[in-house]
C-alpha cells in the first residue's frame, strides 16, 4: 500500500487520456498502461476507471470501437479523438504549472520567507 | 430518435457494459493467479476496492447519461411498481378521482353549451340587441314607431340597423297540407347585419319593406327539406300565408341559420299584421346592429338615451320613462342572467367541490401511505437520498394516478356525450353539447394542481421526517398526530361540502315534488293539444271565431274514440297570459296594479283538463254575454287576494295591460277594465312553474283568436292527433295547425329544466356522500390498522368490546360533528344560490336539512361502526403474538 500513491481528485482522466493517447487500449490495458507509466505507483480500482471511461466517452474525449484482443477475446479498444488530444494538452500544462508552483511552496525554506 | 430506438440502444450499452466488465474481471483474475493468488483472493479484493459488478455498472449509468432525467423515468417506474403493489387503494383513488372528474367536465360542457351559444354569425359578440324598460324595471320591445326614430337618428352602429318580431306564420295552398311554423317579421336590412346570405335565392330587399309590396317568403332549409322535397325550383313558387295572404318564395337560408331561434319562415317587417296603425306603447319590435370595432354597448346607450329622452318629451302619454335597454345577443339568448348571475354557476360550482372531496380521498390515501411508509423513507434518506428526489418520488405516484383518472374521465365523458346527444334534440337554441379540448386542458391542469397541492403536503411531510425517527420506530404503523390532524381535517371539511350539496339536491328534488304534487290536478291520460291560430282575415268577428269553434267541437265529439273537447288560451304546463288586477270588491289594488294570469276557458275546461271546481259552478252558455260577466279563480289566487270568507260573489276589475313584454306574443288590444263576479274556485295548477294567482274567464266573452285545443280520447287505438287532424281540415280546410302534443308529453317537456337540475344535484351530492363516506371508512380501517397491538393490549387488559368500539366511533362522531357544524352554513349559502335560478328553490328548508343532516350522520355512523366492529373482533392473542 505504501508503494501506491492516492490520486489527486481530477487526475484520473488525465491519466486516462493519457495512456490511450499513446495506442488504443481496451479497459484493462488501460489500467496495466497506467500502472506501468507510473512505475507501479498507480492502481486505478476497477470501480473508478469504468465511470472515467465513460464519463470520458460521453464527453466525446474518447472514442470507442470493439476489436480483437491479445487472446482472441472481443474487447473494447479506446482511442483518443481530437478534442482528448487538446483537452490532454491543456490539462498537462496546466497540471506541471500547479505542480511546480507547489513543489516551489512546499520547498521553500524558512529563510527564504 | 423513436422512444424503442432508444430503448434498444440502452440494452446494447447495458449489453456492451456487462461483457467489459467481465472481461477485465477475468483479466485481473488471470493476472492474479499467473502470480499466485487463489482466484477467491482476487474476487475478495476486487469487491473490496471497487465493489460488486452491479455498484460500477450504476456509476458507470450515472456519468452517461443526464441524470436527473433518468430519475424520473426510474421513479416513474418505482411509483407504478408502489401503486401496484396496494392494488384495491389504488383502484379506489383512480375510480374516486375518475368519476369526480367525469363530473366536471360533463358540467363543464353544458354549462359551456349554455354561456357561450355556437352562433352561426360572424363576430356575433359584436351584435348588439335593443329594448327597452320602463321605470318599473319591465322589460319590453320596441314600437314601430320608436324603431322607425331610433333607426333614423342612431349613429353608433357599424352599418345599418334593424328589427324584428316574432309570429307564427302559417304556409298552404301550394299542395301541401296548411302548416303553422315559427316565424320572424324581418325589416330587410336584417340578414346584413347578421351578415348571412340564402343559400338560394336572394335576400330581402328595401323594396320587399314597403307598404303595399307584394309579399315575399325567406324559408329555412328544414323546411325546403321537409315542404318542398329540397327542389331547386322552389324559388317564385306561390304560397299562401296565413291563410290569405299570397307570397312567393324568394330565397332558402343556409343549414343552421334560424335566426332568432327555432324559425323556420321570414317574411317582411311590412307584412307583420297591424303594423302601420300600432301605437307606441304597443312593443312588439326588437331593434338589432353591429358595434363598430372598440366600442361597447355603453356608446350604444349613449347613443340611445337622449333619443329615448325626446322621444318620451314628444309622447308623454306612451313614452314617459321608456328608456332603451342594451344587451348582446348572447345575453338577450342567455335571459340576460348570462355571465354577471351566479346561479348559472351553481353547476360548476358543485362538480368543483366534488372534485375537491376526490382529491381530499386522494391526499388522506397519500397521507396514510406517507406514513405506512416512513420506514422506507427513512432508508432511502440515510443511504443517501435528498429530500428533494423522495418528494419527487411522492408526487409522481399522485400524478400517476391523476393522469390514468384523468384519461379515464375523457374517456367516460366523451360516452355519456354520445348517449345524451344521440337521445335528444337541443331544446335551447345555438346549443351544442361537445368536447372541447380547451375545456379537456383546463380539467388536466385543474387536476394536476389539485393533485399535485394534495400530494405535496403528505410528499414534504414524509421527507421531513427525521432519518432516525423513522427507523426507530422499526415494524409498528404509527401515524404521528400531525399527521392524523391533516386526515381528520380533510373529512370534516368533506362532510361540511356533501352536507351543502346533498342539500341543495335535497332542495331541487322538492322543488320537483312540488311540480308532481300540483301536477296531480290535471288528467294528462289520453289528452292531445294543439294551438288553433284563426288568422284575422278570415276570422275577423267574435261571432266568426266562436261559430268556428262549434262547428269544430261538433265534429269533434262525433269523431270516433273522441270523449271530451275544451279550448282554453293556454294548455296546462304552458305560458298564460296575464293581466292587471286593478280592484277587489271595489277597492282599488297596490299602484301599479299586481299582474294575475288569466285564462280564457270554455265551460267544459275544469272537468275536461281538471278534476273539476274546489268550490262553486263552471261557466255556463251564457256567461260571457253582455250583463253575465263571471269569473272563476284558483286557490291559490283566492289565499292572496280574497282573504277569509267565500270567495263566491266577490266582485275584480281586471285591465289587458299593453306596454308589457307583448313581443312575446301578439299584440293585445287595449281594453277597459272588465269588472266580474267570481262563481267558482278552481283547483291550483302550474301552467310553468308554480300556481299562481289566476283567473279564468269565459271563452264566449272574447274569443281569443289563438287558442289551444285540447282533446281526450277513450284510450284506444285511435290516434288523438289524427282526430283533431281530419275535424280541422273539415271544417276549414285553409286553416294551418302546428304540432298535436299529448298533455302527458307538454308536461314532461315543463319539468325538463328542474329535474335536469335535480339530477345534475342529485348525481354531484350522491357522488359527494359515497365519496365521504369512503374516505371516512378508509381513514377508521386504517386507524384500526394501526391501532389493532394497542387494542389487544386493551382488551388483554379487560377492556369491553363497545369500550373499544367507543374508541372509534368517537372520531366518527366527531368529524360528523363538526362536518355539520360548519356544513350548515354553507347549505344556507347554496341554498340561497338556487333560489335565484329557474328552478327556484326555497332558500331554507327545515326539514330538507335535518333529512340531509340525518342522512349524513348514518352514512358516516356506517362508515364508522364496521371498521370499529372489526376492531372487537381483534384476538389480543393472536394479535400481540405477530408483534
Amino acid at each position: 500500500m505504501n508503494k501506491t500513491a492516492d490520486l489527486l481528485p481530477g487526475t484520473l482522466d488525465m491519466l486516462v487520456l493519457k495512456a490511450v493517447s499513446l495506442k488504443p487500449l481496451h479497459g484493462y490495458g488501460v489500467l496495466l498502461r497506467i500502472r506501468q507509466i507510473s512505475d507501479q505507483a498507480l492502481e486505478i480500482p476497477q470501480g473508478s476507471l469504468y465511470p472515467a471511461l465513460n464519463r470520458l466517452e460521453s464527453q466525446a474525449l474518447i472514442a470507442s470501437e470493439w476489436g480483437q484482443s491479445d487472446n482472441n477475446r472481443r474487447a473494447k479498444f479506446y482511442t483518443v479523438t481530437k478534442a482528448g488530444l487538446r483537452r490532454l494538452r491543456e490539462e498537462t500544462a496546466g497540471w506541471n504549472r500547479l505542480s511546480s508552483a507547489i513543489a516551489a511552496a512546499l520547498n521553500t525554506a524558512p529563510d527564504e520567507v | 430518435m423513436s422512444w424503442w430506438r432508444r430503448l434498444l440502444r440502452q440494452q446494447a450499452l447495458e449489453r456492451a457494459l456487462d461483457t467489459e466488465l467481465r472481461d477485465h474481471l477475468e483479466r485481473e483474475i488471470e493476472a492474479g493467479v499467473r502470480a499466485g493468488a487463489s482466484e477467491a483472493d482476487v474476487r475478495r479484493q476486487m469487491r473490496l476496492t471497487s465493489g460488486g459488478l452491479d455498484q460500477i455498472k450504476e456509476s458507470c449509468r450515472d456519468v452517461r447519461r443526464p441524470p436527473a432525467l433518468a430519475d424520473v423515468a426510474g421513479d416513474v417506474r418505482f411509483a407504478w411498481r408502489m401503486l401496484g403493489r396496494n392494488k384495491w387503494a389504488t383502484a379506489g383513488a383512480i375510480v374516486t378521482l375518475a368519476l369526480a372528474m367525469g363530473v366536471a367536465n360533463t358540467t363543464f360542457i353544458s354549462t359551456y353549451a349554455d354561456l357561450w351559444r355556437d352562433f352561426p354569425f360572424e363576430r356575433p359578440d359584436r351584435i348588439a340587441i335593443m329594448r327597452t324598460i320602463d321605470a318599473h324595471g319591465r322589460e319590453a320591445g320596441l314600437s314601430f314607431a320608436d324603431y322607425q326614430d331610433w333607426r333614423r337618428e342612431a349613429r353608433v352602429f357599424d352599418g345599418p340597423s334593424a328589427a324584428f318580431g316574432i309570429g307564427t306564420i302559417s304556409l298552404g295552398r301550394d299542395g301541401t297540407a296548411p302548416e303553422q311554423l315559427d316565424g320572424l317579421y324581418v325589416s330587410a336590412d336584417t340578414f346584413s347585419v347578421l351578415r348571412v346570405k340564402p343559400m338560394l335565392g336572394r335576400d330581402f330587399a328595401a323594396a320587399d319593406d314597403r307598404p303595399g309590396a307584394e309579399a315575399v317568403v325567406i324559408i329555412s332549409s328544414n323546411i325546403w327539406k321537409s315542404r318542398y322535397a329540397a327542389s331547386r325550383d322552389v324559388l317564385g313558387r306561390k304560397v299562401s300565408v296565413n291563410g290569405a295572404t299570397p307570397a312567393t318564395i324568394v330565397g332558402v337560408m343556409p343549414d343552421g341559420i334560424r335566426f332568432i331561434d327555432f324559425t323556420d319562415v321570414w317574411l317582411p317587417l311590412a307584412q307583420m299584421p297591424g303594423l302601420a296603425a300600432q301605437r307606441r306603447d304597443i312593443r312588439p319590435l326588437m331593434m338589432i346592429g353591429r358595434l363598430p370595432d372598440g366600442a361597447g354597448l355603453d356608446r350604444v346607450r349613449a347613443d340611445l338615451s337622449p333619443i329615448a329622452a325626446n322621444l318620451a318629451l314628444a309622447h308623454p302619454d306612451t313614452n314617459k320613462d321608456i328608456r332603451p335597454l342594451v344587451n348582446t345577443l348572447l345575453e338577450a339568448y342567455n335571459g340576460l342572467m348570462a355571465l354577471t348571475s351566479s346561479a348559472i354557476y351553481i353547476p360548476l360550482l358543485a362538480a368543483v367541490f366534488v372534485l375537491l372531496i376526490a382529491a381530499a380521498n386522494l391526499a388522506n390515501l397519500l397521507l396514510a401511505r406517507a406514513a405506512y411508509r416512513s420506514r422506507e423513507i427513512a432508508i432511502r434518506l440515510a443511504i443517501g437520498a435528498t429530500h428533494w428526489r423522495i418528494v419527487r418520488g411522492l408526487l409522481i405516484e399522485s400524478l400517476l394516478l391523476a393522469a390514468v383518472a384523468w384519461a379515464l374521465a375523457v374517456g367516460g365523458s366523451w360516452l355519456a356525450l354520445r348517449l345524451s346527444t344521440s337521445q335528444a334534440a337541443p331544446q335551447l337554441p345555438y346549443w351544442h353539447l361537445k368536447m372541447d379540448v380547451r375545456l379537456l386542458l383546463v380539467l388536466a391542469a385543474i387536476a394536476l394542481v389539485t393533485t399535485a397541492l394534495f400530494g405535496l403536503a403528505p410528499a414534504v411531510y414524509a421527507s421531513r421526517r427525521a432519518t432516525a425517527d423513522g427507523l426507530k420506530e422499526g415494524g409498528r404503523l404509527s401515524t404521528p398526530p400531525k399527521v392524523r390532524r391533516w386526515t381528520y381535517a380533510l373529512l370534516v371539511g368533506q362532510f361540511a361540502v356533501t352536507l351543502a350539496l346533498l342539500n341543495g339536491a335535497g332542495l331541487t328534488a322538492r322543488r320537483l315534488f312540488n311540480f308532481y304534487a300540483l301536477d296531480r290536478n290535471v288528467q294528462t291520460s289520453d289528452a292531445v293539444t294543439t294551438v288553433i291560430r284563426l288568422p284575422a282575415q278570415t276570422y275577423a268577428t267574435r261571432d266568426q271565431r266562436i261559430a268556428f269553434h262549434q262547428q269544430l267541437q261538433a265534429r269533434l265529439l262525433s269523431s270516433p274514440g273522441v270523449v271530451a273537447s275544451t279550448v282554453a288560451t293556454a294548455a296546462p304546463f304552458t305560458p298564460a297570459g296575464r293581466r292587471q288586477l286593478t280592484s277587489v270588491d271595489g277597492r282599488p289594488t297596490a299602484d301599479p296594479p299586481p299582474d294575475v294570469m288569466t285564462m280564457v276557458v270554455e265551460p267544459a275546461y275544469f272537468r275536461t283538463v281538471l278534476r273539476g271546481l274546489v268550490l262553486g259552478d263552471s261557466f255556463s252558455e251564457l256567461h260571457g254575454t253582455p250583463g253575465h260577466e263571471a269569473a272563476i279563480v284558483n286557490q291559490r289566487f283566492a289565499e292572496v287576494y280574497l282573504g277569509a270568507g267565500s270567495p263566491i260573489g266577490r266582485h275584480l276589475e281586471l285591465k289587458l295591460p299593453t306596454a308589457q313584454r307583448t313581443y312575446l306574443r301578439e299584440a293585445d288590444s287595449p281594453a277597459p277594465p272588465v269588472s266580474v263576479a267570481i262563481i267558482g274556485v278552481a283547483p291550483d295548477v302550474r301552467q310553468v312553474r308554480d300556481a299562481v294567482p289566476t283567473v279564468y274567464l269565459p271563452f264566449r266573452a272574447e274569443a281569443p283568436p289563438a287558442v289551444a285545443l285540447i282533446v281526450r280520447g277513450s284510450g284506444g287505438s285511435i290516434s288523438g292527433a289524427a282526430a283533431v287532424r281530419n275535424a280541422v281540415n273539415a271544417v276549414d280546410p285553409d286553416l294551418a295547425l302546428g304540432a298535436v302534443r299529448t298533455l302527458d308529453e307538454l308536461r314532461d317537456r315543463s319539468r325538463s329544466g328542474p329535474a335536469g337540475m335535480a339530477s345534475q344535484f342529485a348525481t354531484i351530492g350522491g357522488l359527494a356522500l359515497v365519496f365521504s363516506g369512503l374516505g371516512l371508512y378508509s381513514a377508521m380501517a386504517y386507524a384500526v390498522r394501526r391501532r389493532t397491538q394497542e387494542i389487544a393490549v386493551r382488551m388483554a387488559l379487560g377492556a369491553k368490546a363497545t369500550q373499544v368500539r367507543w374508541l372509534f366511533l368517537k372520531t366518527g362522531a366527531r368529524v360528523i360533528g363538526a362536518g355539520v357544524a360548519l356544513g350548515v352554513p354553507a347549505a344556507l349559502i347554496v341554498g340561497r344560490m338556487l333560489q335565484n335560478t329557474f328552478v327556484g328553490t326555497e332558500a331554507r328548508d327545515a326539514v330538507t336539512l335535518l333529512a340531509t343532516v340525518a342522512l349524513l350522520t348514518i352514512v358516516a355512523l356506517a362508515a364508522s361502526i364496521v371498521p370499529a366492529g372489526r376492531a372487537t373482533r381483534i384476538e389480543p392473542t393472536a394479535a400481540l403474538r405477530i408483534e
